[in-house]
Order: C-alpha cells, then structure tokens, then sequence
C-alpha cells in the first residue's frame, strides 16, 4: 500500500506506529508507567495528603448510584473520572491509574517524535524532560480528574495537527473525540473545543482556499463532539435532575466575572508566567515556527495557552502545574519535524534547561510537599 | 451477440495478416483502416479483426465471410437459423458459449451441421464430434450469430438457469422460500413467548426488552464506529495508484465485459451509452451487454436511437417472474466472455480508468478475493435535502466503513454497482439470487460464507441521487427487505455459518445485515418512548422502567444518534463536500424516513416478498452532461446489434 495525500505527498502513517506491534507498545507504556508507579507508592507510603484525588473519590462515593429517579446525575460531573474513581477501591489506586496514563501520554509523544523523525538524543532529551518534570509527575500520580482531561487534550491537540495541517480525518476523528472526552473530565476543555473551532476556519482558509464552506465544516467536525456531549449531559441533568447546568456550576464555581473582568483578566494573565518559564520548548516551538512564517502553525500551537488564558479570565480553576504540562505537550509536538544538528543540539540544550528549572524552581508548597514526602 | 472467438486469443497469426489484405483487396476496408489496425494490434495484441470490428470498419459477417474464404470453408449466416431441437439438449449451452459453436441441423446423411466462430481447424472438427458423438460438418459464421443462435436454441434453458439454477444447486443460499421450516418454528415460538411474557409480566418484559434492543443499538453503533475509524486510518492508502495505471499496457489487459441491466430507463439511455463510451480500456477488449426486459420496447428504441458504440450489445432478457435485475444479470452472466466482469447501473458515471484499477487491483489483492468493489458517491448531491441526505450517506459508507471492513477482513455487502468480478468465481459461486431483492449484498455474504473474500478499489462510480421522496422510500424499502431476505438467508445454518466464515465474520454480518433492518425498525418505537419519556414526569416513567434503564437508554440514544451524525459529518469533510457537513445534523429526521420504508419492506417481505420496486431513474434537474467521449471511429453500418430470443423472434 501506498500512502499518498491528495496530491500525492506522502504523509507517513496516519497513527501511531511506533513501536511497530501493538504488544511491543503496551510493554513500552508498562515500562515508562513503573517509574510513576513506584513514585505514587512512595509518595502514599510518606504520608503525601493527595487531597485531589481523595476528594474525587470522596465524591464518587456520595453519589446514589443507580437510585431510581436519577437525581445523582446532577452530582455525576466530571463523569469520566467520577465513574472510574466510583469503580477503583482506593485513593492509591487512582493514582497508579493515572501513572499508568503517564506511560500511555508519553509512549504517544514518543511516537509522535519518531513519526517526524526527531533523532534520539533529542526524543531521549524532550521526553525525559518532560515526563520528569515534578509538574507531570505530580499532576499524573494525584490528580486523576486533571490528568485524565490532560492527556485527551494531548490527544486531541496531536489529532487537530494533523488534521488541519495534513488533512488527515482519521486525525479529526481523534481531536474531536478526544476533546469531547476531555469535556466530560473537566469544563476547561469546552474553552479548548472553542479555541480549536476559532482556529480551524484560519487555517481551512488556507488548505481549502477554492472551497466554499470548507471553514464552518472543519469547525463543525471538531465541535460537534464536544456540543453533543456537553448538550446531552445538559439534557439528562435536566430531565433527571431539575437543573439543566447546575452541573457546570458546580464544576465551576467561580465561573463569571465576579471579581471583576479586567481583574480576572489580569489574574489569568500572570498565571501564564510562571507556566511560561517552566515550558521553555513550548516558547522555542512557538518562536521556530513564527521564525520560518508558519504563521498559522504558530496559532495552532500558541491556541492552547489562549485557552487556557480564557479559561482563567472566565473563572475557571485549575492549578498552574497542569497549564506547565499542556504547554509540555504542546511544545513536544510542535517541534518542527527532521530536525539537522544544529537544532538537536539546540534541543537537547532547551529541554535539559526546562528540566533545570522545574526542579530547582518548584516553590509551590504541593510539589514541595510532594517531594517531601518522596523522601521520607 | 459480441464477437467471441477473436476476442479469446490474443496471439497474432500469419492467416490474420493476410485477412487484413483480403479485406483490403475485396474493398471492404481501406489500407489506412488495415494500417491503424495493425498498428492498435501491436498495442493490444488482439486479433486484427476483433480491433476492425470494434472500431466499426467492418461488419462481422464480411470479416467471417473473408474467412471463411481464407480457411476454405463454408459461410453460413446462423442468426436466424432453424435449429433441430432434439441434438441442442445434448451440449450444455455454457460450453456452446465458451467455444463458439452449435449444432445446426442434420444434413440429408444425417451429419450434423455445426457453425462455429472459430478457424475450423481438424482438432476442433474432432473435438465436436467427441461431445455431439456423431460426424459433423462445420461451417463458418460470425461469433455474434452463434450466439444469437445459441440464445435462441436454448432460451428455455438460459432463462431457467438464470432464475432457478442456485435455487436447485443450493436452496439453502436461495431467498425463494423466506422462512425454512426450522425458521418458522423458532421464529413462532419467540413470538409466542415474547407476547405471553408481556401479558404475564408487562413491566419487567418490557425493561428487558428496552435494554436488549438498546444494548444491541450500542454493540451496533460501536462496531459501526470502530469499523469507520478503521477505515479512516486508511484514507490515503491506495490500493492502486496512477503511476500503475499509467504503467499498464493495453497488450496486458484482460477482456472485461460489462453488465447494465435497464429497465424503464428510456430517459437516460442516451447518457449511459455516452458514460460507458468515457471508458478508458480497449475497445477491442471490452464487453458491454446492455441488459434489456422484453416488454420495455421503450428502453430498446431509444438504446437503439442512442447510436451505440460498436462495444456496446443490447440482450434481451425474455419476459417471466421474477423480474428482477439478479435474473437479467444471470442471463448478462452466462453470456459473459470477459475474464472480469462489472456491473453498472443505467445513471451511473463510473471513473474513466476504473476497469484498469480494477485489473491492478485484482493482481494485488489478497488470495480469495472474487470481488473489488468501487466507491458510490452521487453527481447530483445538492439538488435538495435528500439528495444531500443520501450523498451524506453513501459518503460515510464507502470511504470509511467499506474500506475499514476490507481492512478488517469482514464481510462486505456489495453495492448494487461497480462490483467487479472474477467471472468464473462468479459463475461458482452461482452467480446473483434472483429472489432476493438485494441480490448485491446477499452475494458479498455468500462470498464470505464460503471463506472468499470481497475487496474494495479506490476509484468511484457517480450516481443520481433520488431527490424525490416517494420514489426513495420504494428505492429503501427494497434494499430493506432485501436486507431481510439476506438475514434470514444466511442465518438459516448459524453454526456452518461461523465455521465457514469465522466468528468476527459471522458477528459481522449480523450487524451489517440483520442489524441495519432491526435499527431501522427500532427508531420509530425508540423515538415514541423518548418523546413519552419527556411528556411524563420522571416518576410516571419510572412506574414502567426502571430508573437505570431509562438512564441506559437515553443516554445510549444520545451518545448513538450523536456519533451516527459525526461520522456522517466526517464522511462529507472527507469527500471534500463541505457545504454539506452540517446537513447531518438533520440525520434524525432522515432514520425516520428509514423507519418508514423498513415497516413497508417488513410488510412487502410478508405479503410480496420478491416483488423489486424500481426505482425511477432520470429524475435529476441537475445539468448531466459529462464531456464528450473520445474520439470513436464512426461506425460504417447502423444495423443495431440486438441479441436475445424475443427480439429474434
């Protein structure tokens, strides 16, 4: 079989390939996941108080599940990682799921890299300091609710580049399904369903220049899947529960403007420093692609952390480490692909740095009690 | 009938050189037309006479004339020859037609006289003898006359074997009876029970009911999913690129022949003749049988108006029940003298270079394989709703599910177009039920109940989309109760199924098939209760349902109907047909329509189950001109080359 674009470029395997079998994928996840395991097991031996997960937990065991006039679906959001902590025995058992999942995000990143060609040295270099960061680390072992919306957002953001980039549908099958996953884990992903459906019509412009209509239909394919899923969710809360969006309230707390619009607007832009600095192959990525005038790239890639910058504004609470993650992932696939060994070197240096600085810079007093915890 | 004999060798002799001349010197042709002959013939490799004869330089009966001439031997015009009906049942007619001959008459010795189309060689006089087993003589005539002879001879026959020959050979694989004895029983008893256990116990029958149907929807929409985005992972695979077509050379190509069965489509006659003259394969080597119903006189005159290309032979398929196009496609099967075979409809607009990509694909695809099938996607999609709503459709089906299922190993059900066959797989497998009214689908899953296996090309055939309502709804009740038929067809031996064609095959089939009918008889009674659900409160539901299997349901509903239109909407965005993307959102609407024609194809399936609703052709608005075809020789006589033994007659 050949695989060939429309006009006849060939465009590599549209999935992930790498490892070539899927036993040797899975041993491969296995085998990246043990090192995280092992941290949830030390971090739960040191007495770590992961709080986040055992508030999800603690709420998927208040919910009457299967009570016969439905009410608890009013208290079932974010429902993905609500039904998996109501399935999972323990706190710590959470938190080997979700360091199962670090193996999963980073053998896809990993793929990802090989797909483009990266050299060793620079997929070694990218995924240590990645997936070695304390941010990850902690975000994967402690709080399955964010993780789980991270890593299909990872997912979703390496389907839309190569379906708005490369024309691949298989691709958009994967950001929307993904994307509309990651709403149902967390309200933010519906900002970044938006995000994508702005940026999608910029760049169908460009791909399908001749084309009537072909703008509103490539946001239509990546919105679809989120609007259905958060109008469905809406729709049984109402029948069932009386509230048609009590759900996103409670998900959402602080969502509006009640401190005050250019204050929240403030609030979230000083949110993104600190993320910024500890994401320096997020900002080579960016200022790569702005170098060689792929504009559009650059706002493909630069779209995350406006989402998240809006998700801010509006209110929406999430923890700084988690947005230092997304711009991890983001920066890993938005490496320009071959790269010679002036830009390996390059590289390798910014990662190791971003490594650097995760480590030594880490002041908040979770990964401090975090690491502490681990040594003990 | 075609030419048969010139068209089954493809070596060039010393003896057809010199027909060339002869044809020269008696006039017939001129030395330019022997030239270019020649010249095509060191293309092709074909027979002189063959490429003169496609190209319209020269009447059959001249060419056979010149050699009878040439071999010494006597010419005899057979086409309308009485024939002697006590030797014919002594030959099979299949072997008649594959060796271009038959048995004439007795001469006043009682040696039988026998035409044949081929050189009438010492081997072939002893040959003939050998399956008459009495002295023969032979004389010459055209291979079109042989087998209008043939036809003729044995209209009985070839019209039984078209409608009843897998009916004997295999009853179990034939829709005619719809229910068998053990079907009716089981399907009774289930019956029975399901109406006992819900005046016996209404509320918990019903649950139970209400999860199954909406398990089964779930599994349903699942594999539909997981099928289609396999299928997506293989968008930019091609099974055959151009570089290959371009590659390929005449002299390598096969006889293809070309089945298009018409009925009632004197409307569109004039545009398919245009449509199969677009086709990029050698005349001298391409087959067209136009496959024509004896009481349409209407199709025939305006076939015959159409001027058709000299490929092109109109069949006429002899009047009796059922009429069906499974039955005209067997009469079009048995005459078949191409190594492939291909069936299009009278609209359809199929890729120039799809019968090409068809013989590439054949040469790569994996052991087994019978069939490749070709996309379908619709020239008129933005005439109105419908017409969005079935490109919408067929978009979704043929680049996404048909080849995840090819890529999975399932089983295909075929499209009623652009099946391209191997013509004698075709023949052992018994060739189409003309009693199951989807004869297409029905055949892939013969295929893959034998271990065979069905294909798919990258290349397209364009439709007319129905865009009228009524005539949709006969269109799908048809391909519903076909649907039907074909369900209880192959599941009237579950297990032997399973073990011929495997598990995932089997569990295949049952949703692709039985489970496409029963989603479209469940969407009507699904959309009741969701509209009952919304009207009552919860606690007035919960009465009849127990709150976790309303929340299944509904939720199953949401997730099922929301992924059914994305994969829509995908299938659009991938057929770059963007403007009607967001016209999937109206999907609801048009399952309802689907619902509608399934309880008219259960109903039909009760009371006349073989009957085949036609489906009116011709009623676009759209412009349908398609660029001119290319540069045809002019034919020289106008005599139209109609075969078949009502015509004859």
């Amino acid at each position: 079989m050949t695989t060939l674009n429309a006009n006849g470029t060939s465009l590599g395997s549209p999935g992930r390939s790498w490892p070539g079998s899927s036993a040797a994928r899975n041993a491969l996840r296995l085998a990246i996941a043990a090192p995280f395991v092992l941290l949830a097991f030390k971090a739960h031996a040191g007495g770590f108080n992961d709080h986040t997960n055992a508030s999800l937990r603690q709420h998927a065991r208040a919910i009457h599940w299967g009570s016969s006039d439905l009410s608890f679906l009013g208290q079932l959001y974010p429902p993905l990682p609500t039904g998996v902590a109501g399935l999972l025995p323990s706190t710590f058992a959470l938190a080997v799921l979700g360091a199962l999942g670090a193996g999963v995000i980073i053998e896809a990143l990993g793929a990802r890299l090989r797909a483009r060609g990266m050299s060793w040295p620079a997929l070694l270099a990218l995924l240590i300091s990645f997936g070695a960061s304390p941010s990850f680390a902690l975000t994967a072992t402690t709080d399955l609710r964010a993780f789980m919306a991270l890593t299909f957002l990872a997912l979703a953001l390496e389907g839309f580049l190569r379906f708005a980039f490369a024309g691949q549908t298989h691709g958009g099958f994967q950001a929307g399904l993904a994307i509309g996953f990651a709403a149902l884990c967390d309200p933010i992903a519906i900002v970044c369903a938006f995000g994508f459906a702005l940026a999608a019509p910029l760049i169908a412009r460009t791909r399908f220049r001749d084309e009537k209509a072909a703008g509103r239909a490539t946001a239509g394919v990546l919105l679809f899947p989120t609007v259905a899923g958060v109008l469905g969710w809406t729709f049984l809360c109402w029948r069932f529960n009386g509230s048609a969006i009590g759900w996103l309230h409670d998900a959402a707390p602080e969502l509006g403007f009640g401190h005050g619009v250019l204050t929240q607007m403030d609030t979230a832009t000083r949110a993104l420093g600190r993320p910024l600095l500890f994401s320096p192959v997020f900002v080579l990525a960016l200022l790569l692609l702005v170098y060689r005038r792929r504009y559009l790239m650059a706002i493909g890639t630069a779209l995350p952390l406006g989402c998240v910058w809006v998700a801010g504004w509006v209110g929406m609470q999430f923890h700084p480490q988690w947005t230092s993650v997304l711009l991890g992932v983001v920066g890993v696939v938005a490496l320009p692909r071959r790269p010679g060994r002036t830009m390996t070197a390059l590289i390798v240096l910014v990662a190791g740095t971003g490594l650097l600085l995760k480590w030594t810079l880490a002041s908040s007093p979770l990964v401090l009690a975090w690491q502490h915890a681990l040594l003990h | 009938m075609r030419i048969t004999q010139p068209l089954n060798t493809t070596r060039t002799t010393t003896a057809e050189l010199s027909v060339g001349e002869l044809l020269v010197t008696r006039g017939l042709i001129t030395d330019e037309q022997r030239r270019n002959a020649l010249a095509t013939q060191a293309q092709t490799g074909s027979r002189l006479g063959t490429i003169l004869i496609a190209s319209g330089a020269v009447h059959p009966r001249d060419l056979y004339r010149a050699l009878a001439d040439a071999w010494g031997a006597e010419y005899l015009d057979v086409s309308r020859s009485e024939l002697d009906e006590t030797i014919l049942p002594r030959v099979d007619p299949g072997q008649l037609i594959r060796e271009s001959w038959i048995p004439l008459f007795r001469d006043p010795d009682g040696t039988i006289a026998v035409a044949t189309a081929e050189r009438p060689t010492e081997t072939l006089h002893d040959h003939i003898e050998l399956t008459l087993g009495e002295p023969v003589r032979l004389v010459v005539s055209s291979d079109w006359s042989v087998s209008k002879a043939i036809q003729l001879g044995y209209r009985d026959a070839v019209v039984d074997r078209a409608t009843e020959q897998l009916w004997r050979d295999h009853p179990e694989a034939s829709a005619r009876v719809v229910l068998d004895r053990r079907q009716q029983i089981v399907g009774g008893l289930t019956l029975v029970s399901v109406i006992a256990l819900i005046v016996l116990f209404p509320t918990a029958t019903l649950s139970v009911l209400s999860l199954l149907l909406a398990t089964g929807f779930l599994v349903g929409i699942a594999f539909k999913f997981v099928v289609c985005m396999t299928g997506a992972r293989k968008e930019f695979e091609q099974t055959v690129t151009a570089a290959e077509v371009a590659a390929l050379t005449d002299e390598e190509l096969p006889i293809y022949t070309v089945l298009v069965p018409c009925y009632r489509e004197s409307e569109i006659i004039g545009q398919l003749v245009t449509n199969l003259g677009r086709l990029d394969y050698p005349s001298d080597k391409l087959e067209i049988l136009l496959l024509l119903e004896a009481d349409d006189d209407e199709t025939l005159a305006a076939a015959k108006a159409s001027n058709p290309d000299h490929t092109i032979t109109f069949v006429i398929i002899p009047d009796g029940q059922p009429k069906t196009k499974p039955k005209a496609c067997n009469v079009g099967l048995f005459l078949a003298k191409g190594d492939f075979l291909v069936i299009y409809d009278a609209e359809d607009r199929p890729d120039a270079d799809q019968l090409k990509r068809a013989v590439i694909g054949f040469r790569k695809a994996r052991r087994g394989t019978v069939c490749l099938q070709a996309a379908l996607n619709y020239f008129n999609a933005g005439e109105n709703a419908l017409t969005r709503m079935f490109t919408l459709e067929y978009s979704f089906w043929f680049d996404y599910m048909l080849p995840g299922l090819d890529a999975r190993r399932l089983p295909i059900p075929l499209g009623g177009t652009s099946n391209h066959f191997r013509t004698d797989a075709l023949r052992e497998l018994g060739g189409w039920d003309p009693y199951n009214v989807t004869e297409d689908a029905d055949l892939g899953i013969r295929v893959a109940a034998r271990g065979q296996r069905v294909g798919v090309i990258d290349s397209t055939t364009f439709e007319e989309a129905n865009r009228a309502y009524g005539n949709w709804v006969r269109q799908r009740s048809r391909w519903i109760k076909g649907y039907m038929q074909t369900t209880l067809v192959h599941t009237r031996h579950p297990i032997r199924l399973v073990q011929q064609a495997g598990l995932m095959q089997a569990l295949g089939f049952g949703m692709l098939i039985g489970g496409t009918a029963v989603s479209f008889l469940a969407v009507i009674p699904l959309y009741l209760v969701f509209l009952v659900s919304l009207c009552l409160p919860a606690a007035e539901v919960g009465k009849y349902f127990p709150g976790w299997v309303l929340w299944f349901s509904l939720t199953n509903l949401l997730l099922g109907n929301g992924l059914m239109i994305w994969v829509s909407m995908m299938g659009a965005f991938r057929r770059r047909r963007y403007s009607l993307v967001l016209w999937a959102l109206l999907n609801p609407l048009y399952w309802l329509m689907h619902s509608v024609a399934a309880y008219k194809a259960l109903w039909q399936l009760a009371t006349r189950p073989h009957y085949w609703e036609k489906t009116a052709h011709g009623l676009t608005h759209e412009d349908t001109d398609v660029p001119a075809p290319g540069d045809h020789t002019e034919r020289e006589w106008n005599e139209p080359r109609v075969a078949g033994p009502v015509v004859a007659r």
